[in-house]
């Protein structure tokens, strides 16, 4: 746990120190067949070749038959010198699978729609499938018990991304209800509640319209319900609970545009 | 730039600081707390006693002339049945701890704490502690003075737990082993709230925990078979570990039809001090008496929600048992909550507790057609008279009824109320 959140932490530095954003932004990515990037503004283009001005704002001349790939970008996004970017505009979707670093067993899968507003901001809604596990010791055996509860959360989500580096990091939060998805196998009341889930992360540029991110975060979700199960002579145990499930979660993900 | 990586550090060192849930857990559970006592003493306990009032009914036993009817864990109500419409109380048999007998030929073999106990009846004026093995259910649990664990009480309770509560050491320490050994080796309270059947020659009932073949004796715990040698005085021959949930023992012939909560198992007992498992029959979770007859079989399985068992069956199942090995289902007849059965002529009478009784024609042994429904009688078990085949006793939460049968329609002749 302390080696993966120092690592997270120093990739949070180096993004911050090693990868500046270019000055200029350029319109157009030329990707050679030998692994060169240009980056720059088309200014002229015939069918043998394709003028450009790059950031020094130099001239250069680029051979078609030399080109694997041409990128015509839009204008909003933040380009980096090795040819990865970043969107600052339009709508965007996400899928996320997080895992609780806690004893408790936690599982979420998330999927998100939004919107960049700007280069620093995004909002979007989100649902998904979240699986919580309480375990505690319960005085009828003296043993491990767990409570298992299952939600189909609706949230509202928001996201700050202060810095502009390849490795962008940000803070996100999601603030919704988690509804509570009863089992047909038991007897079983659950009752759903506030979802709050506070995150830092980090989402690594790409040259294609999908962006992985990895991110910690605190998932809170209440969780109230009657849960039962028969001792081993028969005799029925029941649990009444009323719980604040506090979770740590590392979770990674993929954002489409 | 750097203060922003301190804050975004803090954050990190924070949520991982914070993985521990908020709130409570009400855990309500049926709390056991272990009795002790001298057993020598509760072994010398005159074994007669003048009659009591029935309080707290459990199994019932009918033969020609009287009935036996248990008072849990104290003893047995010794009843002159004489005139069955006059039913007289002789003596109350003093058994401590006892849930569970046998009769045969005038001699009841029951359970009291470690031991089982023969108690000879053929006078019934003059009841006789014949035989007494000691600890055949298990070696005595003792407690730091000497004592015997005899028992345990239980109530139920209501503890707040934190959730992410740490690992205790084991807070009943020996206890609660002790809680499991006794009662998996002894024999368990019953899973139905009444009396159920015992025995008669040619009429036993089918939820005892009890059988006699020959000379040999076997009883189920929850978890164990035992087999008992009689030759006048009680011989442990083997204590075997069959299964966690043992309900019922019914012998026929040379086979021991066991009832589980999850299956009935058939034993062999060719060799009787050796019963061998043949074959089996699985349903889901439930409490199952079962009552072999020739080439069939007939089970009941009973589940209900919140009970002693759970589950969501409730039915009567019509076996073949032609192939030992393989008993294969030939008919199921959905019930309301059925308990004990008993076979009469060709009809089978079927107690369905508060929904009543069922009357099945039996005519052909293998397709049971519904004869007759009657809701206003509460039946948990059905007990043929030994003899007379115009006379069943009916076990309901209120008493035994002795009921005379006319076709298919049943006249109350007289009751024992609780």
């Amino acid at each position: 746990m302390r080696i993966l959140l120092s690592t997270l932490f120093a990739l949070c530095l180096c993004a911050g120190q090693t990868f500046a954003q270019v000055k200029m932004p350029p319109k157009t990515i030329i990707f050679y067949q030998d692994g060169s990037v240009f980056l720059g503004e088309i200014i002229d283009e015939n069918s043998q070749e394709i003028s450009l001005i790059i950031s020094t704002l130099d001239t250069i001349r680029v051979n078609k038959n030399f080109i694997r790939r041409i990128r015509r970008t839009p204008k909003d996004i933040i380009m980096h010198t090795n040819g990865k970017y970043h969107y600052t505009k339009g709508m965007f979707g996400g899928l996320e699978y997080g895992y609780g670093l806690s004893a408790n067993y936690t599982v979420q899968f998330d999927v998100i729609a939004g919107i960049h507003l700007d280069s620093k901001y995004a909002v979007g809604i989100g649902t998904g499938i979240h699986s919580y596990t309480s375990v505690f010791q319960s005085p009828d055996n003296n043993n491990f018990n767990w409570i298992t509860n299952n939600f189909f959360p609706l949230y509202a989500y928001g996201r700050y991304t202060p810095w502009n580096k390849r490795w962008r990091p940000y803070f996100d939060v999601k603030v919704g209800y988690g509804s509570p998805i009863q089992s047909w196998w038991d007897n079983n009341d659950r009752k759903g509640g506030l979802l709050f889930q506070p995150g830092v992360g980090l989402k690594f540029a790409s040259r294609n319209n999908f962006r992985f991110k990895i991110s910690l975060s605190q998932a809170v979700q209440r969780a109230v319900g009657t849960s039962f199960r028969w001792d081993n002579l028969g005799n029925e145990v029941q649990f009444d609970y009323r719980l604040w499930q506090n979770r740590t979660m590392l979770k990674i993900g993929i954002e489409f545009r | 730039m750097r203060q922003h990586f301190l804050l975004l550090f803090l954050a990190v060192a924070i949520l991982q600081s914070c993985t521990k849930d908020l709130g409570t857990i009400d855990v309500t559970y049926t709390k056991a707390t272990a009795i002790y006592g001298d057993l020598e003493t509760v072994r010398n306990t005159p074994l007669i006693d003048a009659p009591k009032e029935i309080d707290n009914p459990g199994k019932i036993f009918v033969s020609n002339d009287f009935l036996l009817i248990g008072e849990e864990e104290k003893g047995i109500h010794l009843i002159d049945n004489s005139d069955p419409e006059n039913p007289t109380p002789i003596h109350f048999i003093n058994v401590p701890g006892n849930r569970e007998f046998y009769v045969v030929n005038n001699t009841v073999y029951a359970e009291s704490y470690y031991d089982l106990v023969k108690i000879d009846l053929t006078n019934l004026q003059q009841p006789v502690l014949s035989n007494r093995l000691r600890n055949a259910f298990g070696e005595e649990i003792k407690n730091d003075k000497g004592e015997t664990l005899i028992g345990f009480n239980f109530e139920r309770v209501t503890e707040s737990m934190k959730p992410n509560h740490p690992v205790r050491q084991q807070r009943w320490g020996q206890q609660e082993t002790y809680y499991y050994d006794y009662l998996q080796n002894l024999i368990p309270p019953s899973a139905v709230p009444a009396s159920f059947a015992g025995s008669s020659g040619g009429a036993i009932g089918s939820v005892n925990r009890i059988a006699k073949v020959d000379n040999y004796v076997y009883v189920v715990s929850r978890s164990k078979l035992n087999t008992f040698k009689d030759n006048g005085a009680l011989e442990l021959i083997a204590s075997d570990d069959v299964f966690q949930t043992m309900e019922t023992i019914f012998p026929d012939g040379d086979r021991l039809f066991i009832g589980t909560r999850n299956s009935m198992e058939i034993f062999s007992i060719e060799n009787r001090e050796q019963p061998q498992q043949m074959g089996n029959f699985f349903h889901g979770t439930a409490c199952d008496p079962v009552y072999p007859d020739g080439d069939v079989a007939y089970l009941t399985l009973r589940t209900g929600d919140f009970s002693d068992c759970p589950g969501d069956v409730n039915a009567l199942h019509v076996l073949d048992v032609t192939d030992i090995q393989f008993p294969n289902q030939i008919q199921e007849i959905t019930m309301a909550s059925p308990y004990g059965l008993s076979l009469i002529g060709d009809r089978l009478y079927v107690g369905e507790g508060r929904n009543g009784i069922k009357i099945f024609d039996a005519t052909d042994r293998r397709n049971l057609t519904l004869e007759k429904s009657d809701e206003s009688v509460e039946a948990y078990d059905i007990i043929r008279h030994p003899n007379r085949t115009d006379l069943i006793l009916i076990a309901g939460t209120d008493g035994l009824k002795q009921y005379k049968v006319e076709g298919g329609d049943l006249s109350l002749m007289s009751q024992l109320l609780y």
